[in-house]
């Protein structure tokens, strides 16, 4: 049953709804479901100010009942300061423990386009004890979550925190500034444009102190990631999977249906979060980052994209390398690329036999050696 | 006669009190304790024991876990030039939150070192990197002369035989000695005191015998007093004595060992605080026995194997610990997990009692264990085949291994009895479960 709908955005085009990102927070009297839809998939018609969309979600329980049905009138501004940023719309519900699944429809409703979007979650007994730190900006009264922290011409910049744990401490880091609130209440709001002293920030971090536990995490801005769902199919996740999994993990992870795929992913994901209790999974937010970067830096073409290629592999398991030394134009052999990576004690030589770029790495030993 | 009387107990009152006075503000409570031994040589040998209590410490959510940082110093000086330095980082990792917070686990780590100064200062330095609290603590101490014959006494909770790597400091030819700088035992969690010493005895003087009197008192009132008569074996020798606590009440107790070799005789003074928790009770019935059958339907193989040779306070013990493995295992405190336990027996008492308590029935069982099941399929004879098929139920759980029970109320009074079983290793399916069914049973209905 709906009990509540808060839409932090209010406004107008067209949709690739495939992107949105969804964060499921649960506590004591509510579900609390962040859709998190980036800006530059939005589609306006020519010459429009704006889109109108209209959002439909539906959630059935396991046993494919509908437990919950909402629809949502969307007016997404055109405006370049826009770009790169996500329109956030809250729903909130009253769910018992179980799994489910979201059903998402978004229509454009001047162009008729319509996109549709599927995510399963489970609810557990147990509540959300950290949720994510939303950052959202206002402008011109429209609201949205930036890409970065820039406060100049907004109206407001206010973090958003929700959690369930008893906590007796906020602290926020900006930059080299702290600030203290004591005994905060849940949902708990701040805007930061009051208490900073600078118009731009580099980073805005959060600690939750509850007794003698302190849980820290960024707050969090847009980042290219949010559409990784939507660019990345769950065989294409679990293959990606395979670079970091472990022997072990991997011979469980190879096993699981394909119904089962997300679930599987998401438990391999859980049990590589390196901060309990916080809803923020920094290692899968670098992970993802690190796949759509290998896309972005070596993609040939369709049949050859960048994550597949064994740069991409590299890049994804160790991230960017320290130095790269290449050899684009050696007399009697191919051109050759070197990366190294001092801290791990590891390098690794990429050479491009067939002359069009598909660099292929040469040492694969050092790859799999225990550093 | 020689009686060489030593710091040691002046030396625990001093941690205590300083431990008790750090516990304000931007400090850090915690306890040392120190202990000196000889080497071949007649050096002195140190040992500084410090434990900090999780509770006093700041844990950071990270890496999988949660995290504190120790930075710990210890300097020794020899008036006004420091003889020896030694900085530790310990960093404490604890899986489940509910330990940051456990009364009685806490944090324990060993520095050693040697010295042949006769007399030196020791400073102890403690930083808790995220709280940024802090631990000082220093005293004057004398090195143990290099004719001593009796070493200090160190003060044991536990002494058990161990060969991992796990607590490896403190370990003695395969057994840990684990000691207790706060003084601080409890009733609940040790049955004894174990005092660990060392003996020493010059090489003429092997074969010759010497007596050993541990004496306890408490409030000026002596509550043990033993003899141990033995002789000088070897030129370093280990004695192990242990005080049961078992009939001592709560409150503070002032030991002596005495040692009496010849002519000679030297002395070593003890104290510990004995508690007794009296709050920290987890039980749900109060009969024991009932309780142990409740916890067995959550243990697999690590039963105890003479329950019912425990006596009531091992019981309680025994109940106390399953209880607190269960919360830590669930990711739970110890209420919370006993108050849902509690309202699943509850469920299962006003829904599945039949001549018999709910609980103890098999639908109770395995609701207590699991929970509601996601699914449950009913099937109620009519009058017609009611002398043919009993009644049924299916229950189908959707998370974990997907398990499902087949309940027959095979006397038609209510008492469902499990007969077959899939997804749970710790239940049996009866062999011949089909023939309580009839052959018209449509074995679709098990599939989850």
């Amino acid at each position: 049953m709906i009990k509540n709908i808060s839409i932090l955005a209010l406004l107008l085009g067209f949709c690739l709804l495939g992107a949105v990102e969804v964060v499921v927070e649960n506590y004591d009297s509510t579900v609390d479901i962040w859709l998190l839809l980036p800006y530059d998939d939005f589609i306006f018609g020519a010459g429009d100010g704006g889109a109108e969309y209209q959002l439909s979600t539906q959630i059935k329980d396991g046993r494919g009942k509908q437990a919950a049905v909402n629809e949502t009138q969307l007016s997404v501004p055109r405006q370049s300061w826009l770009r790169g940023t996500a329109i956030p719309v809250m729903l909130q519900y009253e769910l018992g423990p179980g799994s489910y699944e979201l059903n998402l429809t978004l229509r454009n409703r001047k162009l008729g386009d319509r996109r549709n979007f599927s995510r399963k979650f489970q609810l557990g007994t147990q509540n959300t004890e950290i949720g994510q730190a939303y950052i959202i900006a206002t402008r011109e009264g429209f609201s949205y979550i930036p890409g970065l922290l820039d406060l100049r011409e907004l109206d407001s910049l206010v973090l958003r925190q929700s959690f369930s744990v008893a906590a007796r401490q906020i602290t926020l880091k900006l930059d080299d500034q702290r600030v203290d609130f004591a005994y905060p209440q849940s949902p708990w709001e701040q805007d930061i444009i009051a208490i900073s002293h600078t118009d731009s920030l580099s980073a805005l971090s959060v600690s939750i102190t509850e007794n003698n536990i302190r849980y820290e995490m960024e707050a969090l801005l847009y980042k290219p990631w949010f559409s990784f769902n939507a660019r990345y199919s769950a065989k294409d996740q679990l293959a990606q999977l395979r670079y970091i999994a472990t022997q072990n993990e991997w011979q469980i992870l190879r096993k699981v249906p394909d119904s089962k795929l997300t679930e599987a992913i998401e438990s391999y994901w859980q049990a590589h979060d390196p901060t309990p209790g916080t809803l923020r999974n920094e290692n899968r937010e670098q992970f993802y980052s690190r796949v759509l970067r290998a896309d972005e830096l070596f993609t040939i073409h369709k049949r050859l994209t960048g994550w597949k290629s064994d740069r991409g592999r590299i890049y994804i398991k160790f991230g960017e390398p320290e130095q790269i030394v290449s050899n684009a134009f050696p007399i009697g052999e191919p051109p050759s690329i070197r990366w190294h990576y001092f801290r791990l004690n590891l390098s690794f030589l990429f050479t491009d036999d067939r002359g069009f770029g598909q660099y292929t790495l040469r040492n694969k030993d050092e790859e799999y050696q225990d550093f | 006669m020689k009686n060489i009387r030593i710091f040691k107990q002046l030396l625990i009152l001093a941690a205590l009190t300083l431990s008790v006075t750090a516990g304000s503000a931007q400090r850090l409570n915690m306890h040392v304790d120190v202990s000196r031994f000889l080497d071949e040589s007649g050096n002195t040998i140190v040992l500084v024991d410090y434990q900090a209590p999780y509770r006093n410490l700041m844990f950071m959510a990270q890496n999988g876990g949660f995290f504190a940082r120790l930075d710990v110093e210890l300097e020794i000086a020899n008036q006004d030039s420091i003889i020896y330095r030694q900085k530790v980082t310990d960093n404490i990792g604890i899986s489940s939150k509910y330990d940051a917070s456990s009364q009685r686990k806490s944090y324990l780590n060993r520095l050693v070192f040697s010295t042949d100064e006769p007399r030196f200062a020791i400073g102890f330095k403690a930083l808790d990197v995220y709280a940024e609290t802090e631990f000082k603590w220093s005293m004057e101490l004398e090195a143990l002369p290099p004719f001593s014959r009796l070493s200090d006494i160190e003060l044991n909770s536990r002494v058990s035989p161990d060969s991992s790597s796990y607590l490896v400091k403190f370990q003695r030819n395969k057994v840990v000695y684990e000691p207790i700088p706060s003084v601080l035992l409890s009733k609940n969690y040790s049955e004894y005191a174990y005092l660990y010493m060392e003996i020493y005895s010059p090489s003429e003087e092997i074969g010759s015998s010497y007596l050993l009197n541990l004496s306890l008192e408490q409030n000026g009132d002596l509550v043990l007093d033993e003899y141990l008569d033995n002789s000088f074996e070897r030129l370093r020798d280990a004695i192990s004595l242990k005080i049961p606590l078992r009939d001592l009440s709560a409150g503070r107790y002032q030991g002596n060992v005495t040692m009496q070799a010849g002519e000679s005789m030297e002395s070593r003074d003890f104290e510990f605080v004995l508690t007794e928790d009296i709050e920290q009770r987890y039980r749900l019935f109060e009969n024991a026995d009932d309780e142990y059958a409740l916890m067995r339907y959550f243990m697999q193989s690590n039963l105890p194997a003479n329950w019912t040779a425990f006596d009531g306070e091992t019981k309680t013990r025994y109940i106390n610990n399953f209880w607190q493995f269960m919360a830590t295992s669930a990711g739970m405190s110890e209420e919370n997990i006993i108050k849902l336990v509690e309202e699943r027996v509850n469920h299962a008492n006003r829904h599945y009692s039949s001549l018999k308590a709910g609980w103890t029935s098999d639908m109770g069982r395995i609701y207590i264990r699991n929970g509601a099941p996601a699914d449950i399929y009913k099937d109620t004879s009519s009058d017609a085949t009611r002398f043919v098929r009993k009644d049924y139920q299916i229950w189908k759980y959707s998370g974990g291994t997907k398990a499902v029970y087949l309940f027959i109320d095979i006397q038609m009074n209510n008492n469902y009895r499990l007969i077959y079983v899939n997804g749970d290793d710790m239940e049996n399916t009866n062999p011949d479960w089909i023939k309580y069914l009839g052959t018209d049973f449509d074995t679709n209905l098990l599939r989850n």
